[in-house]
């Protein structure tokens, strides 16, 4: 009987382990809790043991999905799990290798170029009319006069470049080999994996790069941005309203109405406050550096437009306009106005965009406005840009930027440091990062 | 309770359930934790509470959350007024008044009823995502120890454990430490076997077709992402109370348009659905 006892211990904690590289997050006393509601069900029955065991691990929505996928794969009669790890492990080092063979053509003056794993994937994934030309491109610079065994590195960064713009345009296709290289084959990792890439899939377009975003995806980029703004709106009408928690005592009100008790004060009076709605004013940047990010960020205004009927609307790039409220409705209308704006596609001056709204007396901003910038804070002038940020954060309620270049990359724009002083600044760069973003404000 | 007496609770309820919810209700019950339910708005997450109470035969203390809800109305409040009077009365009796802050001047909101009572209780804390988070931190302490603190009182431990059941439509993200502390069941929309079930259930004498015709027509509404507030089960049972008031026993034109609007509640889903041909081939497919 120990035997049995230690062995089910021993195939929940790799279950546990398995769940938690899938990415699920709970605490030892949750796996505690776990074995201990096994006592209460009947252990050979397999529906009601993942049930006992998923009330008390899965926290959330997505934890239940990952939840009841690697319960699935990991909860079958040993021998079919072993034959299918086997397998699995099989396929994932026949593809490595297949990877590694296929980079091999990348050479420049017989050197093979080095890659790091990520773009040996890439390039592995590409179609064969692609991985052509790269080779064409290396062999014909290889040949050029005068090029010399040093030129080698210039040619890797043009190879990486490439791959990058490859990258982004078959996103879809690239799914096969992405994390290929870094697989781990043990049956914990393999299982993981297995799992991960199937949620991946599932919500591929809700991790995928913003720019990277293609016109068949459109329909269901702009339901989810929908959701996101729904969230946003609500997360900002939560957050500015007031809750009425400090009231203040009205004495002259108090007093007249407890005349009748003797001026015990029986019943206490408070002053009404003012409800005070946030007014959304969005200031969003259409120049030459966002333009990669242009679906989303047009379905973005257009989605806001609707959802906050109190919203004002400015695009900039080197100078300000602002927008029709009302062209919101109609999305190709809405486009071709944008587009045919004098700042699209122009240089980016932050500083000078927003002293004109600073300046310009028509325009109310006051101490109820959140004012939310989507820009990728690649500015001409950063000193003048942050000084008027700053000012612009004493006059606001909040200053609220969505940049759509990832987090991690921030270090290497100018100036972005100081930005970030004078506003709360969200990474944007992805459905997934704006979800979460939203829930943060 | 063991599985098979809440099993049979449950069904004396009419409350129609599957295996994964009967498993969680009964590890939340076993284990002493308190039961998180989340889903979107209209899957019945507060017909559980009202259904547990009534299978355990206990009472169902209910805290409504909101915006702003704080300590004085969920948990307790001082009799101010009482206080009031008796130093009045005190001042002119020259009696000792030293116990003003006693159990005597307390009034108990639901959470210290739930707290306080001899008895077993279900305490529904209902929309926990509409409360503050600051709500949320005071509640750790009740979740996770069954007691409360008043300063002027002391640390009050429940005298019976209650069932307490928190429901969350989402709307925003509740912390980890108010997870940690609960069984978690996530509940979606029946499928359309399992609100046809739910229809005979809870309307007996539903014609069979007409049942099925309704499940297969919500069904689809909750299916179309255009349609901005999918109709609740709750919906469902009052239009097909009044398709049954109608003598409508399969769903047509007639019914639908006399009646979209119990299913159906804001102008814009009014008009996707009446322009979906979806929906309306589900109704033209009907013999005559």
């Amino acid at each position: 009987m120990r035997v049995s006892v230690n062995y089910l211990t021993k195939n929940l904690v790799e279950f546990f382990k398995i769940l938690r590289m899938a990415g699920m997050s709970f605490s030892v006393s949750d796996c505690i809790t776990a074995v201990e509601s096994l006592e209460y069900v009947e252990i050979f029955n397999k529906v009601q043991v993942k049930a006992a065991l998923q009330a008390c691990l899965v926290k959330d929505e997505t934890g239940r999905e990952i939840f009841s996928k690697v319960f699935d794969l990991y909860f079958v009669p040993l021998a079919v799990r072993n034959e299918y790890v086997a397998n699995r492990a099989e396929t994932i080092e026949t593809l490595k290798m297949e990877i590694e063979e296929s980079v091999k053509s990348l050479n420049f003056q017989d050197t093979q170029v080095e890659l790091t794993d990520e773009y040996k994937e890439i390039f592995a994934g590409l179609p064969e009319s692609e991985k052509i030309n790269l080779e064409s491109f290396l062999n014909t610079t290889s040949a050029g006069k005068n090029v010399r065994a040093e030129f080698k590195q210039l040619a890797e960064g043009t190879v990486k470049g490439k791959l990058t713009s490859l990258k982004q345009k078959y996103a879809q296709q690239l799914i096969q080999t992405r994390g290929i290289l870094t697989q781990d084959t043990s049956e914990a990792g393999i299982i993981a994996a297995e799992v991960s890439d199937e949620i991946l899939k599932a919500n591929d377009l809700l991790h995928r790069n913003i720019g990277e975003i293609n016109s068949e995806d459109v329909p269901a980029a702009v339901r989810l941005i929908s959701e996101l703004i729904e969230n946003l709106k609500r997360e900002l009408s939560r957050k500015y309203r007031k809750t009425g928690k400090k009231k203040r005592l009205d004495f002259k009100k108090t007093i007249q109405s407890n005349l009748s008790t003797g001026t015990v004060l029986f019943k206490l009076k408070y002053k009404n406050r003012l409800h005070s709605k946030s007014k959304l004013f969005l200031f969003c940047d259409v120049s030459a550096s966002m333009l990669q990010f242009s679906s989303f960020v047009l379905q973005f205004i257009s989605g806001i437009g609707k959802e906050f009927t109190t919203t004002e609307s400015y695009l900039f790039s080197d100078d300000a306009i602002r927008m029709n409220n009302r062209l919101y409705y109609d999305l190709s209308d809405f486009e071709t106005q944008v587009k045919s704006s004098p700042i699209w596609g122009k240089g980016t001056n932050i500083g000078v965009s927003l002293n004109g709204i600073l300046d310009n007396n028509s325009v109310i901003i006051n101490s109820s406005t959140v004012f939310l910038i989507v820009s990728d804070a690649k500015t001409l002038d950063y000193n003048l840009a942050v000084n008027s940020l700053k000012e612009l954060s004493k006059r606001v309620k909040r200053v609220l930027w969505l940049n759509p270049v990832p987090e991690k990359n921030w270090t290497g724009i100018k100036g972005l440091e100081d930005f970030a002083k004078y506003c709360t600044m969200l990474d944007c760069s992805t459905l997934e990062r704006l979800m979460v973003a939203c829930r943060r404000l | 309770m063991d599985l098979i007496t809440l099993r049979r609770s449950l069904e004396a309820e009419n409350y129609i359930f599957d295996e994964e919810f009967l498993i969680t209700v009964h590890i939340a019950l076993k284990l002493g934790k308190p039961l998180l339910i989340e889903g979107a708005a209209g899957v019945g997450k507060t017909e559980v509470a009202k259904v547990l109470a009534s299978a355990l035969g206990v009472e169902l203390i209910r805290l409504q959350c909101y915006e702003g809800l704080d300590e004085s109305k969920a948990l307790y409040e001082w009799n101010y007024q009482k206080q009031l009077l008796s130093i009045q009365a005190g001042l002119a009796a020259k009696a000792n008044l030293s116990d003003l802050y006693s159990k005597e001047y307390l009034l108990e909101r639901p959470l210290l009823k739930a707290i306080n009572s001899e008895t077993s209780n279900v305490l529904l804390i209902d929309e926990i995502d509409k409360s503050d988070e600051e709500f949320e931190a005071f509640l750790l302490e009740v979740l996770s120890d069954f007691q409360v603190s008043i300063p002027e009182l002391g640390t009050i431990k429940a005298k019976s454990r209650p069932v307490i059941i928190l429901t969350s439509n989402n709307t925003r993200q509740l912390s980890d430490a108010l997870r940690r502390r609960c069984i978690y069941l996530f509940l979606n929309y029946p499928d359309v076997e399992k609100e046809i079930r739910i229809i005979n259930a809870k309307l007996p004498g539903v014609p069979e077709r007409l049942a099925k015709d309704a499940a297969s027509a919500v069904s689809y509404l909750r299916q179309n992402s255009r349609v901005y507030k999918k109709p609740s089960v709750a919906e469902t049972l009052d239009w097909v109370s009044s398709l049954l008031a109608m003598d409508k026993n399969r769903l047509d034109e007639d019914g639908i348009s006399k009646t979209l609007g119990l299913l159906i509640k804001n102008r814009e889903d009014m008009l996707e659905i009446r322009k979906d041909e979806g929906f309306s081939e589900l109704l033209d497919k009907k013999p005559r």
